[in-house]
């Protein structure tokens, strides 16, 4: 079996990926909460299947723990017909207000780095067609 | 998929999956004992109720699939670890108070090496500022208090907890009250940043969200 090594971390354009990773997954967790109550399992299939948004189990659960301490989310536990309680989270007020505004300003930064980038992606484009 | 009623293993396969499920939930409960019990509960029953749904879907548990369950989920330490720093940092920022910070670290400290470290230095950085902050408030109280040079090359920071007098002589006098606080203060603020600073980074080499595709 081959072994693949991991390329050493911390390079600056990972650095930054990491921290918008990180910013993004608190956003895309609230909004996938907008119009349903769901379970973490839930929570990490409607990103996966909906988005291809791949999230570490470990990661999310002690976000949503995070995100429900600071008054974001409310959880409760319900019997499932698995044979087990399943704990289901919903955004509170302040959480739906919170997406609202995250989703703004993510809307607002993505259409502000579109214009930017559009040079850089024409030339990209020119280069390939060189190649 | 084989069904695995029709093995006669099924029902030793089924507890042993289940033992394992249990011990995985006991070593998290026991790295989460510093929480609010309610809290911990919580924690602990959800992380039960993932595993028997990503091991057993809608059939029986075998060890094979609470095995590859748990990877996922990674050591019951680390999801542990980012549960209390996660708690303490939150705690953290709204009191920046020195023993905040040190009780956070210090659970950190019981789940891995790096906390270890992290705590050493900090016990260190709140003696050493502590110490000459000390030192600084008591001057004026106790003249024996101060840096004493008592050898060719050692001093010492008399705190004068005790009636002897200290061998050799005084090396800051009054200057001791300005250079305490300052350097005292200084020690202790750069030490509470420090502590913060490893916990923000610890927080941060978690892994995160993933496009399909990538790693």
């Amino acid at each position: 079996m081959a072994i693949r090594t991991v390329p050493p971390p911390a390079e600056p354009a990972d650095k930054w990926e990491v921290q918008l990773r990180k910013g993004s997954l608190e956003l895309a967790i609230l909004a996938v909460l907008w119009s349903d109550r769901l379970y973490g399992l839930e929570i990490m299939r409607r990103l996966a299947d909906g988005s291809g948004l791949n999230v570490p189990e470990g990661t999310v659960y002690p976000l949503l723990n995070r995100l429900k301490s600071e008054g974001l989310l409310s959880s409760e536990w319900v019997e499932a017909d698995a044979g087990h309680p399943r704990k289901y989270y919903r955004l509170t007020a302040a959480g739906r207000r919170r997406v609202v505004e995250m989703a703004r300003f993510w809307e607002s930064l993505s259409a502000s780095l579109d214009d930017l980038l559009a040079p850089t992606r024409a030339t990209a484009r020119k280069d390939k067609d060189k190649d | 998929m084989p069904n695995p009623a029709l093995s006669p293993n099924v029902s030793a396969q089924a507890a042993s999956a289940q033992k394992m499920l249990d011990q995985y939930v006991a070593e998290l409960r026991g790295h989460l004992r510093s929480l609010p019990r309610e809290q911990m509960v919580d924690i602990v029953e959800e992380i039960r109720s993932h595993i028997r749904d990503t091991a057993g879907g809608t059939g029986e548990m075998t060890e094979a699939s609470v095995r590859a369950a748990l990877d996922r989920l990674g050591p019951a330490s680390a999801l542990a670890a980012s549960y209390i720093t996660d708690n303490l940092m939150a705690r953290a920022q709204q009191s920046r108070m020195p023993w905040t910070i040190l009780r956070g670290v210090f659970h950190w400290a019981t789940l891995s090496v790096k906390g270890v470290l992290v705590l050493l230095v900090c016990v260190m950085g709140y003696f050493f500022g502590g110490s000459f902050f000390i030192a600084a408030m008591a001057k004026p109280l106790n003249p024996k208090v101060g840096l004493w040079q008592i050898g060719p090359d050692s001093y010492s920071l008399v705190l004068g907890m005790t009636d002897k007098w200290p061998q050799g002589h005084e090396l800051l006098g009054w200057k001791l009250i300005p250079i305490g606080l300052a350097l005292g203060g200084g020690t202790i603020l750069l030490t509470t940043y420090f502590g913060l600073w490893c916990i923000r980074r610890f927080r941060q080499a978690r892994p995160m969200i993933g496009l399909r595709g990538t790693r």
